[in-house]
């Protein structure tokens, strides 16, 4: 009977803890605007408070200069736009990347190019030297502050906001005060601008496993297998640029690391 | 015992002075850990060490453990802890720097409710790529044309067209703003490189504001982007230049380029002065064929060489060009001005052998000499601020005068010709676009023009004065006047997600008068025609697009035709699939039916150079002819290789053929129409892999032709030919690289039992050595075989231009090798000739440009 009781409680106290862990859920649309493929994206930030999840380039989410539809209930649905001559610049289940604070990890998937493979790789969470600045600025009702810092090869600006004290951002730009409203690098390569904020968020979901982000038989690589994929990429990439500029002949450039990557990691 | 005690020692003052340093450090710690109110460690909670006033001293998020640990210098003010979250109330705590007690702070659920905050972002063109051009070596006086020929990607051809990644491109706008149009290389040949701070590809290009909403487009613009210091204010630049060699005449270039750039009003006037060939009168593109209607009926015979015209020309050009775009409130205007005099010189020698005429061969030594002047320019009025329709007129003017005189020798008879000619056309072209409710799309043109030519030629020539059985000289009077309007309308709209619809309806309706005759002379040398025409086109086209891999278009298009009371239904159709299985395959099936241009419709002779004679037929049936084609494109993973190959077939049912004959040493060109079938086989494949740092190509085209020349034989003519190049690129990291192209090509003719083969053979090289970023070096040229024959041609320049400062310089070298003569070869079923021209001795030049 005791055991019972015990048991009893302690499913009650778990499933408390676990419910009331999924209903703190926040949500953030973002603008993502990738200078690379000179595109924008629908994505978000979906977190908790042990974990955050950013989506971008995802089909269902859609190009933000693409129509958005009106669903039969009247609220606003993001849909696939089919671009009639373009290539695709989406993906079924986007780039996304999973920060698990409980293990101090990122599990991120990516592809170097629009018609490559993805690839699921994860590395400790990584730190970051942010330097606070001066300037303030008020983005939709939030008050923000500016931080700059170096990442893998780019120098970033990012507004956060003490409102929302947690230490996400969008793809890996994280560890400041404040979650991260806006981001910029300096070569407008990457770019993040805030649309829309929805707390309590009772849809979309943080991933309760990094294995949800995997699909059937694929595994994550180490950061040092992914930079040696990237390695390749770029030996694959320059070649094809020569092939083509003697196609139609013209000039080329040594394929760059940096105009072609959001991680520079000096190959 | 008495080490034992310095043993002691030692450690007792190790102790003593870890203690000292413990007691005096300026350092302190704090710790604690976050729980909830089931006492459940709370990680990532943000937690900061704030002072008295507020200010934040550190921060940290509690680790999965729920702990934070803090290294503080020591303070005489009080510093608190303040614990903020998301999701828990926030707590204050004061903080006792002497106490080593870890801190146990419990935090309580917080119930927030955000409203959704929406912060419409501001608009992004997704389809604006940026070149950087400050990446790339950018001489500050060079121009917009050689700047772009560094970027990748990009190739301009002889006449200055830009093709971004072999897709040419439809303007060039300055900060937004046209002032060309499509002759957009006033602007990339004249503007320097300095006063622009990058340049925008605008990838989806529409100017058409209710098309841009609707649809995307293929065409592409460049946009050059002023630096801030050359707003609003005067710039511009002034060269001069001056060359000689032992035996080739002085030289000499000038130039003045103008600008003033405002957001309201933009100028720009550019003035060259040279005699180092060249030409002043551009070559003009567009996409109306109207605008080729007023073309000479009589010209010298003048050679078209693929040599660089410093080496071939010997020109005097001046040329003007004057761009305004000019805004005002709700209307925008723009023109172009262009005054261009040339005088142009040169020797052609010429010998030819007919095919079918084996015992005869003519040969021709020709000076002539001609001057151009040409007035022309374009305007555009477009209104602006319109929500659901889009308005524009343009309209483009052109007065042409041409003189040419030549003295020939044509087997030992003498020839002399005297040619007068005035044109003058005018073209004006309303564009109006309407967006309908529902997203249907009306498309309106409405355009109409006026060409008028004026040729009076004097030509004394011994064989055609007895050809025509007279003893004096001949006077051929050429006037045209072509008169025409269209309108067209387009309606545009979606079918379903994935298929796309487009129907045009296309009126024509134009007058073309010729009246050409000799004097003396008779009937049979007499043309005064007039044609009039009447069209009608119908054209729906449809766009599917089921998936990534495959693209389905097709057009199909009816034309009625009405030509002096005569009727006549064309049917074209075109059908393109490109699937991208197995590398990237287009296969395209087309009929295309055309009624010839009218010129082909004189029946009489008339002379269309010093001793030729051309006449067409009475026919009005159309051309007709069918295509097919099929292109693979593939290559390997690591795009170490790429292959592409082709392979068309086209069958001609009708189709026009120019017959060659020389008779009493007057050469006779015929059109007529075939109605025997004729083949052509193509095919075409380029290999490019490549080998470390060195690109290597090899491409391939062996066409397989098989020509009716008659409406009665049933032998066909066949012709061959054959190119092969190989070419070898270098991708060195250093300064230093080099391209080298090996040129083969073999054609032959076989007719019956007769049979005629010609092979030649170049080698072409292009060196660049860039010494530093102030000097660079140039040598290019190449070595020509045409019958055992060498022709050795090559060019180099050295560019010194000094950082920051406002002068710079050029020493160009033209005709390294002091080669006299080029020879070239040109071929038709009827004849082979072999044309010869003197090149411009070596000579020096140099020059100096002042920038402002």
């Amino acid at each position: 009977m005791m055991k019972k009781q015990f048991l009893l409680c302690s499913l009650l106290i778990i499933f408390n803890n676990v419910y009331s862990q999924n209903s703190k859920t926040g949500v953030i649309y973002y603008n993502h605007i990738d200078n690379h493929y000179g595109e924008s994206y629908n994505s978000y930030l979906v977190f908790n408070q042990s974990a955050s999840y950013f989506v971008t380039a995802k089909d269902s989410l859609g190009l933000s200069n693409g129509v958005v539809v009106t669903d039969d209930n009247g609220g606003d649905l993001l849909v696939e736009v089919v671009d009639f001559d373009e290539v695709k610049k989406t993906r079924a289940e986007g780039l996304q990347v999973f920060v698990d604070k409980l293990v101090d990890s990122i599990y991120f998937v990516n592809a170097f190019t629009l018609s490559s493979e993805m690839i699921y790789s994860k590395e400790k969470t990584p730190k970051i030297s942010w330097v606070f600045q001066k300037e303030i600025k008020k983005i939709g009702t939030f008050n923000c502050k500016k931080a700059i810092a170096d990442f893998r090869g780019r120098k970033y600006s990012c507004w956060y906001t003490e409102g929302i004290p947690l230490p996400y951002g969008p793809w890996k730009l994280q560890g400041l005060p404040g979650l991260i409203l806006e981001a910029k690098s300096e070569d407008g390569f990457f770019e993040i601008r805030f649309k829309k904020i929805k707390y309590p968020e009772d849809v979309v979901r943080v991933p309760s496993s990094k294995n949800q982000l995997l699909k059937k038989g694929t595994s994550f690589i180490s950061l040092r297998d992914y930079k040696l994929k990237q390695q390749q990429s770029i030996k694959a990439s320059d070649n094809s640029l020569k092939i083509q500029a003697k196609r139609f002949h013209i000039l080329m450039d040594p394929f760059s690391e940096k105009d072609n990557f959001l991680e520079v990691f000096g190959f | 015992m008495h080490s034992c005690n310095k043993y002691m020692k030692k450690r007792i003052f190790l102790l003593f002075f870890l203690q000292l340093i413990t007691s005096y450090s300026q350092e302190t710690s704090i710790e604690g850990v976050l729980q909830d109110n089931n006492k459940v460690v709370i990680p990532n909670v943000l937690v900061f060490v704030i002072s008295d006033n507020g200010t934040m001293q550190k921060y940290q998020y509690s680790d999965a453990k729920g702990e934070f640990r803090f290294v503080l210098e020591k303070s005489k003010f009080p510093l608190y802890l303040k614990v903020t979250s998301f999701f828990y109330e926030e707590k204050k705590y004061k903080v006792s720097l002497n106490g080593t007690k870890k801190i146990v702070l419990t935090l309580t659920d917080k119930v927030e409710t955000l409203d959704e905050v929406v912060v419409t972002s501001s608009k992004f063109s997704r389809d604006v790529i940026s070149l950087n051009i400050h990446r790339y070596n950018i001489k500050k006086n060079e121009s917009i044309e050689k700047t772009l020929k560094k970027i990748p990607g990009i190739s301009i051809d002889k006449e200055g067209r830009i093709k971004y990644w072999n897709k040419e491109i439809d303007k060039i706008l300055i900060d937004g703003d046209d002032l060309a149009n499509q002759q957009y290389t006033f602007i990339s040949k004249n503007l320097r490189s300095e006063v622009i701070e990058d340049i925008q590809v605008l990838k989806n290009f529409e100017e058409n504001t209710i098309l841009k909403k609707a649809r995307r487009s293929d065409k592409i613009a460049l946009n050059l982007k002023i630096k801030a210091k050359f707003k609003n204010t005067w710039f511009g630049n002034m060269s001069i230049g001056y060359g000689n060699g032992i035996s080739s005449g002085n030289k000499l270039e000038e130039t003045v380029n103008i600008g003033l750039l405002k957001k309201k009003i933009k100028l720009l006037n550019f003035t060259k002065y040279a005699t180092l060939g060249g030409l002043s009168v551009p070559v003009f593109f567009g996409d109306d064929d109207y605008e080729q209607y007023n073309s000479p009926i009589y010209s010298v015979l003048k050679p078209s060489v693929s040599l660089p015209n410093t080496v071939t020309d010997n020109n005097k050009t001046f040329r003007n060009t004057f761009l305004v775009h000019k805004k005002y409130d709700k209307t925008i205007f723009r023109t172009t001005l262009n005054i261009g005099i040339e005088d142009q010189r040169q020797s052609v020698f010429r010998e030819t052998d007919y095919f079918f005429q084996k015992d005869i061969s003519s040969r021709e030594k020709n000076n002539y000499s001609e001057k151009k002047i040409l007035f022309s320019g374009e305007g555009e009025l477009k209104r602006t601020a319109l929500t659901d329709n889009y308005l524009v007129n343009k309209f483009k003017y052109k007065i042409h005068s041409n003189k040419s005189s030549s003295i020939s020798n044509f087997e030992n008879h003498k020839t002399s010709d005297l040619n007068k000619n005035v044109a003058f056309s005018f073209y004006d072209c309303l564009l109006h676009t309407y967006r309908f409710k529902k997203g249907l799309i009306l498309n309106n043109r409405l355009s109409f023009g006026l060409s008028k030519m004026k040729e009076d030629t004097y030509i004394d020539s011994e064989s055609l004065s007895s050809f025509i059985q007279v003893d004096v000289p001949v006077n051929q009077n050429a006037d045209k006047l072509l008169k025409y309007i269209e309108a067209k309308s387009a309606v545009s709209f979606f079918i379903n997600k994935k298929t796309k619809a487009n129907v045009s309806f296309n009126y024509k309706n134009n007058e073309e008068r010729f009246d050409i005759y000799l004097d003396p002379g008779n009937v049979s040398y007499k043309n005064d025609v007039v044609f009039k025409s009447n069209e009608f086109i119908i054209q729906p086209s449809l766009l599917y697009r089921p998936s990534r891999k495959v693209k389905l278009k097709g057009d199909f298009s009816t034309r009625f035709i009405t030509r002096n009371g005569l009727h006549r239904f064309l049917l074209n159709y075109n059908a393109v699939l490109n699937l991208r299985f197995f590398g990237d395959l287009d296969i395209s099936f087309a009929q295309i039916e055309r009624i010839p241009s009218n010129q082909n419709l004189l029946q009489n002779y008339y002379l269309t150079d010093n001793n030729t004679f051309r006449r067409g037929g009475l026919f009005f049936d159309p051309l007709n002819y069918i295509n097919f084609k099929f292109k693979l494109t593939n290559k390997d993973k690591n795009n170490t290789y790429n292959n592409e190959f082709s392979f068309s077939y086209r069958k001609t049912k009708t189709s026009l053929l120019d017959q060659y004959s020389l008779l009493d040493n007057i050469n006779f060109k015929k059109t007529f129409l075939i109605t025997k079938n004729g083949k052509a086989y193509v095919f075409k494949d380029q290999l490019i892999f490549l080998w470390g740092s060195v690109g290597i190509q090899l491409e391939t085209t062996q066409s397989y032709l098989f020509v009716p020349l008659n409406n009665e034989d049933v032998v066909l003519n066949k012709l061959y030919d054959g190119v092969y190049d190989f070419e070898i690129t270098t991708y060195f990291s250093s300064s230093f690289n080099f391209n080298v192209k090996f040129e083969y090509a073999r054609s032959v003719q076989e007719f019956d039992e007769d049979k005629i083969a010609y092979n030649s053979k170049n080698v072409l090289i292009d060196v660049d050595w860039e010494l530093n970023k102030e000097i660079s070096f140039n040598l290019n040229g190449g070595v020509y075989e045409l019958e055992r024959s060498y022709y050795k041609i090559f060019n180099s320049s050295v560019k010194y231009v000094p950082e920051n400062k406002r002068f710079s310089y050029e020493l160009k070298m033209s005709n390294l090798l002091d080669e006299k003569e080029f020879s070239f070869q040109q071929r038709n079923s009827f004849y082979t000739s072999k044309t010869t021209i003197p090149l411009i001795p070596f000579y020096s030049f140099v020059s100096v440009k002042y920038v402002f």
